[in-house]
C-alpha cells in the first residue's frame, strides 16, 4: 500500500497544474476548480489499483475529471450549452473568404486584444468545442489522447477542433471590430 | 461535394496540428492551400487561432493549499484503507498454516536486512531486534500484508490460542474499555513460539503488542536487544521511540518484555494502556 501511494504521488501529482487549468476553464470559478480537482484526485487514488500501468496517466486523470465534471459538478449547477452540431457546422463552415478579410490575419490585430478578452471568448464557446481547443492548444494533447479522453473518434476531435477555432475566430473578429482594432474597408 | 469540402477543411486542421496525415497527404494539402485563396484563409484561421490560444491563454499555477489538501487527504485515505484491510482480514478470519510459515520467514528476513544495512531506527541506539521486528510487523499490519491467525475478541481466547499454538511462557493480555482485542498471531523464532496480539479502537487506531519472556532477550538472537536497552527495561524504564506516524514503546512487566507499536495518541497509550498493564496483576 505504501508503494501504491508513492506510485500514485509520482504518477498523478505532476499533472495537477494541467488538471487545475482545465478545471478552471471548464467551471470558470477557482472554488469550483478546487473542488473538482480535489474530487478527481480522491477518485483516482481510490481506483489507482485499477489503473493500467504503462498507459497514459494524464489522459486517465483527465477522463476522471471530465466524468466528475459531467456527473457531479454540472448536475449541481446548470445544464450545459446544448449544441446542434449541424447548425454550428452550417453556420461556421459557410463563412466565405469574401466575408473575412485575410489581411486581419496578417496584421497583428489580435495582439491588441487583452488576454482576458481572448479567455472570455474561449469561455463563451459551447462546452464540447471549448474542451477540444483547451486540450489541444493549451494542454498540448494529441488527437488520439483527446479522442481517448472525450471518448469519441479521432475524426470527431479533428472536426470539432476545426469548428472550434473558426468559432473563436468569429467571436474575436467581432470583438476586435467593436473595439475599433479592425477598420472594414 | 460537401463531404469533399469538409474533408479538405479538416485536413487543413490536421496539417496545422501536424497530426493524422501521411507525408504524401501533407504535401497534397499544402498544394491545395497554395492554390486556393479560400483554403489559404482556412489555413490562416486555424493557424492563427492555434497560435493565439497557445500563446495568450495563461496557465494558472495550482494553489499550494489545494496540493496540500490533496496530499493530506490521499495520505489519510491510504492509512485508513490499510487499517481497514487488516481489520477486514481479521473479520474474514483467514487461518492458513502456509501464512504462519510466511510470518516467520518475513520476520527473519527483515531482521537480517536490518542488521546488514544497519538502518538506525532512532539515530543512535544500537539495533534492538525485538524493536525492529515489532516495527516491521506493525508496518505489515498497516499495509494489510500481515493478517491474523486467530480472530479473538477477549483475553481468554487470545491466551488460549497462545497456549495451544505452543507459546511456552505466561502471556499478559489485558482488556480495556476503549480498545478491543481483534486478533492474534504466534510466530516461530528459532524454534521458540512468540506471542503477538492487536487492539483497535472505534476510530480504527491500532495497538500492536509483541511480548516475549525476558529470558528470550539473552537466549534468542532474533529478539535480542542492545545492553543499554536491556538494562533500561530491567530497571523498569519504558523506552519510547517516536516516528511521524506511529510510536513504539519497549517495557517490562513481571517476566515479560513488550514491544508496543501504535498509531494512536502516544500520551494516551502511556497513561491508559501501559500504566494500566503494568499496574495490573493480569497474567
Amino acid at each position: 500500500m505504501d508503494n501504491l501511494y508513492k506510485e500514485f504521488e509520482k504518477e498523478a501529482l505532476p499533472h495537477i497544474d494541467a488538471l487545475y487549468n482545465f478545471a478552471l476553464k471548464m467551471t470558470g470559478s477557482s472554488d469550483d476548480a478546487d473542488d473538482l480537482v480535489q474530487e478527481t484526485y480522491l477518485k483516482a487514488f481510490r481506483f489507482f489499483d485499477k489503473f493500467e500501468r504503462g498507459t497514459n496517466c494524464k489522459a486517465w486523470m483527465f477522463r476522471i475529471l471530465k466524468n466528475s465534471f459531467i456527473n457531479d459538478y454540472r448536475k449541481n449547477t446548470k445544464e450545459p450549452d446544448k449544441v446542434d452540431y449541424d447548425d454550428v457546422s452550417n453556420f461556421y463552415e459557410n463563412i466565405k473568404s469574401s466575408d473575412i478579410k485575410t489581411d486581419h490575419l496578417q496584421e497583428d490585430v489580435y495582439a491588441k486584444l487583452m488576454d482576458d478578452d481572448i479567455a472570455a471568448s474561449l469561455n463563451n464557446l459551447p462546452e464540447d468545442f471549448r474542451t477540444v481547443i483547451i486540450l489541444s492548444d493549451v494542454e498540448g494533447f494529441t488527437y488520439e489522447e483527446i479522442a481517448d479522453f472525450i471518448d469519441c473518434p479521432i475524426g470527431t476531435v479533428r472536426s470539432r477542433l476545426h469548428r472550434a477555432r473558426k468559432m473563436l475566430y468569429t467571436k474575436l473578429f467581432s470583438y476586435a471590430k467593436d473595439k475599433g482594432f479592425i477598420n472594414e474597408k | 461535394m460537401m463531404e469533399d469540402k469538409n474533408k479538405i477543411l479538416y485536413d487543413i486542421t490536421s496539417y496545422v496540428d501536424k497530426e493524422a496525415l501521411t507525408e504524401k497527404e501533407r504535401q497534397y494539402v499544402k498544394k491545395q492551400i497554395d492554390e486556393s485563396p479560400e483554403l489559404q484563409l482556412e489555413y490562416n484561421i486555424q493557424k492563427s487561432m492555434k497560435n493565439l490560444v497557445s500563446a495568450r491563454i495563461t496557465r494558472a499555477k495550482t494553489p499550494a493549499y489545494l496540493i496540500d489538501n490533496i496530499v493530506s487527504k490521499t495520505s489519510d485515505t491510504s492509512k485508513r484503507t490499510k487499517q481497514q484491510s487488516f481489520i477486514n482480514g481479521i473479520k474474514e478470519f483467514l487461518f492458513t498454516p502456509k501464512y504462519a510459515l510466511g510470518i516467520a520467514s518475513i520476520l527473519i528476513l527483515l531482521t537480517i536486512a536490518y542488521s546488514v544495512f544497519n538502518i538506525p531506527p532512532d539515530g543512535g541506539i544500537k539495533t534492538p531486534n525485538l524493536f525492529v521486528q515489532a516495527e516491521n510487523n506493525f508496518a505489515s499490519i498497516i499495509a494489510g500484508d500481515l493478517k491474523p491467525q486467530k480472530l479473538c475478541s477477549n483475553a481468554g481466547e487470545v491466551k488460549e490460542f497462545f497456549r495451544s499454538a505452543g507459546v511456552a511462557y505466561a502471556t499478559i493480555v489485558p482488556e480495556f474499555k476503549e480498545w478491543n482485542i481483534i486478533g492474534a498471531v504466534v510466530s516461530d523464532e528459532q524454534g521458540q513460539k512468540l506471542a503477538h496480539h492487536v487492539y483497535s479502537d472505534d476510530s480504527g487506531k491500532l495497538i500492536y503488542v509483541y511480548q516475549v519472556n525476558k529470558a528470550h532477550l539473552t537466549s534468542n538472537k532474533l529478539v535480542e536487544l542492545s545492553p543499554e536497552i536491556y538494562d533500561n527495561l530491567m530497571s523498569n524504564n519504558v523506552v519510547k521511540f517516536e516516528a511521524h506516524d506511529h510510536s513504539t514503546f519497549l517495557f517490562r512487566h513481571v517476566e515479560n518484555v513488550f514491544a508496543l507499536v501504535t498509531n494512536d495518541d502516544d500520551t494516551k497509550i502511556e497513561k491508559r494502556f501501559i500504566e494500566n498493564l503494568i499496574n495490573s496483576n493480569t497474567i
